[in-house]
């Protein structure tokens, strides 16, 4: 359930991130469309390689105790930074805005 | 700005103090009583065409009762001075009808006339005769308790010329036809209290018992329904390189092996790697479970400190670093 969770959780991020960034990302394509190719094939490199992230983590050994402590530890890295530092970014909002 | 704080504390305060106070005075420790149901039933005879004998030293008493499907529920009010519990029910009667039969066959036809009534109150735990007090029947209880049922006697007198017929067979055709109205009463009394403290026990019981639930057979899905309407297929341009590092992450998770395929080059022949996974465990079957002991306790390990610098950082007021955007 805690790897759903987690999951659940990036898929968000990823959402909201695609969200926040898809302005940007259709002014580098209309304006820069050689950078917006760099960095598509960058990302199609990306995908390449998660591809055979499967057969590198099994030809490693490692065991799956393992592994989940490295994806706990990730993702509390890129999940409660961001969550803490959104709250903090609403307190800050809410101390502009207040009377 | 402190003192609007302050201030914005304070209103707060007394408005969420007012709310507790108005709650706690018309929920839990209202005293006063208060009309809960006024229901107009209609009373009727079960005893048409039977046959009695009146004396005027013994009066027959008629059975009348409500529908059988009214069931009223608690009509009480509390006497302060003596602690009863009171229920009225006001009644009226309209008609009645009643022959009167000897040996010689009817002498007598007509209305009498019904001033008097008696009822006998069905409850939990034991009867209760009630009172007639100008119209209006007083039935007093003890205890608050669920009324079963309400039964009304009608004591019939038989008078002609002013004088009681001394013995006699009546056959009633039928005693009364009314509608009366019962008043329910409730009190927010110590048993009201009590039932209210009972329902809130039981509300944390169930969530109590919700939380020791140890059954996690639809937490998969759940938690996964939870995400649905998310998609992350997406993740073309800046954004995808931002988010790069989680979508690593989130295959990581769910990754599982499958044998690596791949053109070698110059030969122009397709090359199978499979998975190693078995081929450790059938060749290094013992340095494999050392190895893997030793790296797991080695992460373990390495994962606490850095989630320990990790906390103490998130800690730190200054601390604005947010790692999904560094690049």
């Amino acid at each position: 359930m805690i790897n759903k969770l987690l999951m659940g959780i990036m898929n968000l991020i990823i959402s909201l991130v695609n969200v926040l960034l898809s302005p940007i990302d259709t002014l580098i394509a209309n304006a820069l469309p050689s950078v917006s190719d760099a960095l598509n094939a960058f990302n199609s490199l990306i995908d390449y390689l998660i591809n055979f992230l499967g057969y590198v983590v099994d030809a490693s050994g490692l065991s799956s105790t393992a592994i989940s402590l490295v994806i706990m530890y990730y993702g509390f890295v890129l999940v409660v930074p961001l969550a803490v530092s959104t709250i903090k970014l609403a307190i800050t909002w809410y101390d502009k805005l207040k009377p | 700005m402190r003192t609007l704080k302050y201030s914005i504390t304070k209103i707060l305060i007394y408005t969420i103090s007012a709310l507790l106070i108005y709650f706690l005075k018309t929920n839990v420790f209202a005293m006063s009583c208060d009309v809960d149901t006024v229901r107009a039933i209609h009373l009727y005879s079960d005893v048409q065409q039977s046959r009695v004998a009146v004396t005027q030293a013994n009066p027959r008493f008629v059975q009348v009762s409500f529908p059988s499907d009214l069931n009223p529920k608690p009509s009480i009010t509390k006497d302060a001075k003596y602690s009863y519990y009171d229920v009225l029910v006001p009644f009226s009667m309209t008609a009645s009808y009643f022959t009167v039969v000897n040996g010689n066959g009817t002498y007598y036809a007509g209305n009498t006339e019904l001033n008097s009534i008696q009822a006998h109150l069905k409850v939990n735990g034991g009867d209760f005769f009630g009172v007639n007090e100008n119209g209006i029947l007083r039935f007093r209880l003890r205890d608050s308790k669920t009324i079963n049922s309400i039964v009304f006697y009608v004591p019939i007198f038989l008078f002609t010329n002013s004088s009681y017929i001394t013995a006699s067979e009546v056959d009633i055709i039928s005693i009364l036809d009314s509608w009366g109205q019962v008043q329910f009463y409730t009190c927010d009394d110590n048993s009201n209290i009590e039932n209210k403290l009972d329902e809130t026990n039981d509300k944390l019981q169930e969530t109590q018992d919700y939380l020791e639930d140890d059954d996690t057979s639809g937490a998969n899905s759940s938690a996964s329904g939870f995400f649905n309407n998310f998609s992350n297929t997406d993740h073309g341009g800046l954004s995808g390189i931002v988010s790069a590092p989680m979508r690593l992450i989130n295959a990581l998770s769910s990754s599982s092996c499958s044998p690596l395929t791949f053109p070698l080059p110059f030969v122009n022949e397709q090359v199978t790697l499979p998975c190693m996974s078995p081929i450790y465990s059938q060749n290094f079957g013992t340095f494999l479970t050392l190895y893997r002991l030793i790296t797991t306790g080695l992460i373990g390990y390495w994962v606490c400190i850095k989630l320990y610098g990790k906390v103490r950082a998130i800690k730190k007021p200054e601390d604005d670093r947010i790692e999904v955007l560094e690049l």
